[in-house]
């Protein structure tokens, strides 16, 4: 006599469920398997190997799903237990029938059985998870060691694009000023991801300032965010404010922005006119750059209403302007310019300190000041933008041989 | 012909994305027809006409196309790579019946015949619940029986156990199953295998053959409809899904992404749907696949957008991709993270765009409306909108920034502030501003901002003052709005103020709504607003109003009525009968100042009536007192003569103040009168001062 894998089924659903009822020597547990295993032996009369799959609702046995175990409670069980497959050798013995039980139920309950045990009984019943036959992709791969470092020269070339591209009149291409800092802030986490630290270029050539300038300004605001506790996506968006900041002084022809000498007062007026320029670029995107506009526009405005531009509504500054006005100055007196050297870090500071309350914002100016003292060995000078970022230590490191 | 088994189970679509009318209108119709097969014996005259109805509407759509290919899921259908809306009742019934047939798709072909669709319509109509013969499960022949239509078994081979060294929670990821299921469906669909019996071979599983399959398949959209469709399952599967399957899974789509050419990849997201769900799955795809296989489908998704892609942009993201798979070990899941944000952010903002600059100013709005910028930003440091405004206004530049600030700064319902600002620019003495404000505050004198500030609780009736001087004609509309709606009595008043300062062009527009059946507080508040306006609108009579039942509106429009010349007769005869005292007192101050003949008689009557009160008596006396007629002096008359005394001697009538304003009313136009003279004569005697005081010459 043909058997039934639907009966069949049934059949193992109730031995589990007497089981899980039952002490291991209780009469209606071994009649329960004992039914099961009788129902197996009959199925196997015609079909000597079955075999089970369990997906979702469905019940597939062979290639045939089982209508009539369509949702069946028993499938989605033992399919969230892992058994999603169930073949059957030839020949069964019922002690080896009554641990396969035992082993589904152990799932079924969630009680541990050794995988020792396991291992140890040579079953003719395979059960499982299903995957793909005759594919290995499942291995996990190594981890490939790192093979290249990380440099800023792309980011520099980008930023050089794209104010190559807002001074021939065209637009200024958002996506790119994010990918540029979200490249930064990988890098200044390439020492890990609680490990941050200042990836700042050096000038090489004046007529490169307004670019290494950006860069450095997109460096040390988000840095400064970061120190602030700010959230990511508002370090983000400080990132591309101090990026954009002196989007303007594309509108300001080179031999002034280069100029060795001082201004004169008709150089002066024209180069102060760089936040309203910028901020006109800006305005005039589609992107949302509210926030690099605001930046643009206010970073040479100082705390007691000084600076510039005017200003027709009075208002205090945001507090991106602010904190960019800070990074802007302390990058500018720690640059080498056409007309002077560059400060000593603690000049600098010594400057921002006594500007504070003037200039600066007292309560940010302090925060930045005490950033740059505590993160003074985190700074990562790079004289030249194809070089490796990488922390400080670990360059001084390679330097001296240690 | 191509044998394409469809997606085993489509997960409903979180994005709800539209099927086209014609596609839609195929699937109804062969969810109808079925049903009817299903209903009606054999002969029935119903079934012929629904297999034609069928046929027409695959004919129709196979104009454009080699062949229409159907998945079947559970409960949807997917087509054309759009899952249909499972609570759909009539489609999800359709994919519900193919589907106990386990039916995974159906394929219909150019040059299709109505007895072929009435064949292949009975013999899905056929209940496999019932029979216990699915489709699927029977003979191959059965399923390609026509010429013309084809029918598609879902599978279950190439599955098998996995090796034993998993972890026990690997073990318990029942989606692995779902993961490898999928993985097959898309090589069986992508190798075009049939798969109807024992004998069909399983197919090639590797991503490189599977790919090349797709690269090499003629171009069919049936074919490509059902890759898109597996492609997107799998996207939304990997979004989630963990486990060591779907790691496999996601290693297989990406070599499977990087190994097609750019073309066919491009062509099968072009495929993917429409706009939305093409979104959908290269967003999802950022979540799921790998990083080299992120960038090809952000460069194909801009080839189907027609965007283009800066090399610099190119070579960031291709840095990042680098660094996420080669980098240092600190460097990857960053660089990883900002690759697949940076490409989410740009999918999304190309996806924002739109061609029609109307839908893109309504998207806008919306987004103002929530109070989320256009791209995620930090909320607590973003630039308030006002300074935005501010920094516009002083640069000169009326962007798209300072447009988003201002839709904002409604949205928030800031516009007092707003309007503050736009004033504040005729300042001399503040350095100078560059813009136009004009179109700003065309803006906020619109018909919204209007309704905004007046049904606010409590309105801004400040600002509203403030705006009120530049309204347009149409800006006051929405204070008829919501002078009508309001519930409060200060809104209503407040309001009623304001559009008394409405010009008189708004006339036409007041007496427009006062059409129909209006309730009495608003035909009475309207018939206030145009007897505020400078002047009627011409052809306007308040007539209808006259005999309205509520008094209150009655006043009104005898109000209007009197300064009508062609009604004021009419009017005024009617309110001088009104019940209503204030009636018949706004009917008297009228007659004061011209009071035509018929009146007269009402008016003696009101004066003499000692049933009406003194107010209303004394103003009908003063009202007889300034018309010169005989009648008016024989109705005064009567008021003060008190006929004669015991003895015989004329005498006044007893003292009132009706009396008091009768002789005044006497003596200042009928002096000369003889009985006038001699009444007079009697209150000139009189030994109450007041009398006598009313009979004096004025």
């Amino acid at each position: 006599m043909s058997g039934d894998p639907v009966k069949f089924l049934n059949s193992v659903a109730q031995a589990l469920a007497a089981m899980a009822l039952y002490q291991d020597n209780h009469p209606a547990r071994a009649r329960a398997v004992d039914v099961a295993y009788q129902q197996l032996v009959e199925l196997q009369a015609g079909t000597p190997r079955p075999l089970f799959t369990f997906l979702g609702d469905e019940v597939v046995f062979g290639r045939l799903p089982l209508r009539e175990l369509k949702a069946w409670d028993w499938g989605k069980r033992l399919a969230q237990a892992g058994v999603q497959r169930l073949e059957f050798e030839d020949k069964v013995d019922r002690d080896d029938f009554e641990g396969f039980l035992d082993e589904v139920l152990a799932r079924l309950t969630l009680s541990a059985i050794s995988n020792e045990a396991r291992q140890m009984r040579r079953s003719s019943i395979r059960f499982g998870a299903v995957g793909l036959k005759g594919e290995t992709d499942n291995a996990p791969q190594p981890l490939p060691t790192a093979t290249i470092s990380f440099s800023l020269h792309e980011e520099v070339d980008t930023v050089r694009w794209l104010q190559r591209e807002v001074q021939a009149g065209g637009e200024l291409h958002f996506a790119e000023a994010e990918a540029v800092v979200r490249s930064l802030a990988v890098a200044m986490h390439a020492g890990g991801a609680r490990q941050i630290m200042l990836p700042l270029l050096q000038l090489k050539e004046f007529d490169q300032y307004t670019t290494t300038h950006s860069m450095n300004v997109a460096v040390l605001s988000m840095g400064f965010a970061e120190f602030l506790g700010l959230s990511p996506s508002d370090i983000r968006t400080f990132g591309v404010a101090g990026l954009l900041h002196d989007i303007g002084k594309i509108k300001i022809p080179l031999e002034v922005l280069t100029k060795p000498g001082k201004l004169t007062d008709e150089e002066r007026l024209l180069m102060n006119q760089h936040p309203t320029a910028g901020a006109r670029i800006l305005l005039e995107q589609e992107e949302d750059l509210d926030l690099a506009v605001v930046v643009a526009y206010e970073h040479h405005i100082m705390i007691n209403g000084g600076g510039y531009p005017p200003l027709h509504y009075q208002r205090d500054c945001h507090q991106a302007s602010k904190l960019v006005h800070l990074c802007d100055v302390f990058d500018a007196l720690r640059t080498r310019r056409p007309y002077r050297e560059a400060w000593a870090l603690e000049k600098t500071l010594t400057y921002l300190e006594e500007r504070k309350g003037v200039e600066f914002d007292s309560e940010l100016g302090g925060a930045f000041i005490r950033m740059m003292r505590e993160w003074d060995q985190r700074v990562a000078v790079l004289s030249d933008e194809h070089m490796a970022v990488r922390p400080p230590a670990a360059a001084k490191a390679e330097q001296t041989g240690v | 012909m191509t044998g394409t088994p469809s997606p085993p189970s489509a997960p409903p679509p979180p994005h709800r994305t539209a099927l086209s009318k014609e596609l839609a209108d195929f699937l109804i119709e062969l969810s109808i027809a079925l049903h009817k097969h299903t209903m009606y014996p054999e002969g029935h005259p119903s079934l012929d006409p629904a297999a034609a109805g069928v046929t027409r509407r695959a004919e129709h759509l196979l104009e454009e196309r080699a062949t229409v290919a159907l998945g079947v899921a559970r409960q949807q259908l997917v087509i054309e790579g759009v899952a249909t809306d499972p609570r759909n009742p009539l489609l999800s019934e359709l994919a519900g019946r193919l589907h106990r047939h386990h039916l995974g798709a159906i394929t219909f072909h150019r040059g299709l015949r109505v007895a072929e669709v009435a064949d292949v319509l009975r013999t899905l109509a056929v209940e496999a619940s019932r029979t216990g013969e699915p489709l699927g499960l029977g003979p191959s022949e059965q399923l390609r029986a026509w010429d013309h239509v084809r029918l598609h078994p879902v599978t279950y081979e190439k599955l098998e156990l996995l090796q034993e060294e998993r972890t026990a929670m690997e073990e318990k990821d029942s989606r692995g199953a779902r993961a490898a299921q999928l993985w097959v469906g898309l090589a069986r669909a992508a190798l075009a295998a049939e798969a109807t019996g024992d004998e069909a071979p399983a197919p090639q599983t590797d991503a490189a053959t599977v790919a090349k399959a797709i690269d090499e398949h003629p171009k069919s959209a049936a074919y490509d409809q059902v890759i898109v469709g597996y492609l997107l399952q799998i996207a939304d599967e990997l979004k989630n899904a963990g486990g060591a399957e779907a790691m496999a899974l996601r290693r297989r789509t990406s070599k499977l992404v990087g190994a097609l050419q750019r073309s066919t990849l491009r062509r099968l997201i072009e495929m993917g749907g429409d706009n939305a769900q093409r979104f959908k799955f290269a967003i999802d795809a950022t979540h799921g696949l790998a990083v080299d296989a992120v960038l090809e489908i952000v460069r194909a998704m801009a080839d189907a957008a027609h965007k283009t892609v800066s090399d610099p942009l190119v070579r960031m993201l291709s840095k990042l991709a680098r660094h996420a798979e080669e980098g240092a070990a600190e460097t990857r899941i960053q660089a990883d993270e900002a690759l697949r944000d940076q490409v989410r952010d740009l999918l999304e903002g190309w996806s924002l765009e739109d061609p029609n600059p109307e839908e893109y100013g309504k998207t806008l709005h919306q987004m103002a409306a929530a109070g989320t910028p256009t791209t995620l930003r930090g909320e607590q440091q973003a630039a308030e909108p006002l300074r935005i405004v501010q920094t516009a206004l002083e640069t000169g530049v009326l962007g798209f920034g300072a447009w988003r600030a201002i839709e904002r700064i409604v949205a928030e319902e800031h516009v007092g502030s707003l309007v503050e600002i736009l004033e504040a620019t005729a300042d001399p003495s503040r350095p100078p501003l560059y813009a136009d404000i004009a179109p700003l505050w065309t803006r906020v004198t619109a018909p919204d901002v209007v309704r905004q500030l007046a049904s606010a609780e409590p309105p801004d009736f400040v600002t509203l003052d403030r705006v009120l001087p530049r309204l347009a004609v149409d800006g006051f509309e929405p204070l008829l709005d919501v002078l009508g709606d309001s519930e409060s009595r200060t809104t209503r008043r407040g309001l009623l103020d304001r559009l008394a300062r409405a010009p008189r062009e708004l006339g036409p527009i007041v007496v427009r709504r006062l059409t129909g059946d209006v309730p009495w507080y608003v035909a009475r508040n309207l018939l206030v607003i145009l007897d505020g306006l400078p002047a009627l609108p011409e052809g306007f009579s308040a007539a209808a109003f006259i005999e309205h039942r509520d008094a209150r509106v009655r006043r009104e429009a005898l109000k209007i009525s009197l300064k009508l010349p062609a009604d004021r007769e009419r009017a005024m005869l009617g309110a001088l009968r009104d019940p209503d005292p204030r009636t018949v007192r706004r009917a008297l101050t009228g007659a004061l100042e011209e009071c035509p003949s018929a009146a007269l008689p009402l008016i003696t009557q009101i004066a003499s009536a000692q049933t009406r009160t003194s107010e209303l008596r004394l103003l009908a006396i003063k009202v007889l007192g300034r018309v010169s007629t005989p009648a008016a002096r024989d109705a005064l008359v009567a008021l003060a003569d008190g006929g004669r005394t015991w003895w015989g001697r004329p005498k006044l009538a007893n003292r009132s103040i009706e009396l008091l304003a009768a002789l005044m009313a006497l003596a200042t136009s009928w002096r000369a009168d003889p009985r006038v003279a001699n009444l007079l004569k009697l209150a000139a005697a009189s030994k109450d001062p007041d009398i006598r005081n009313a009979a004096v010459k004025r």
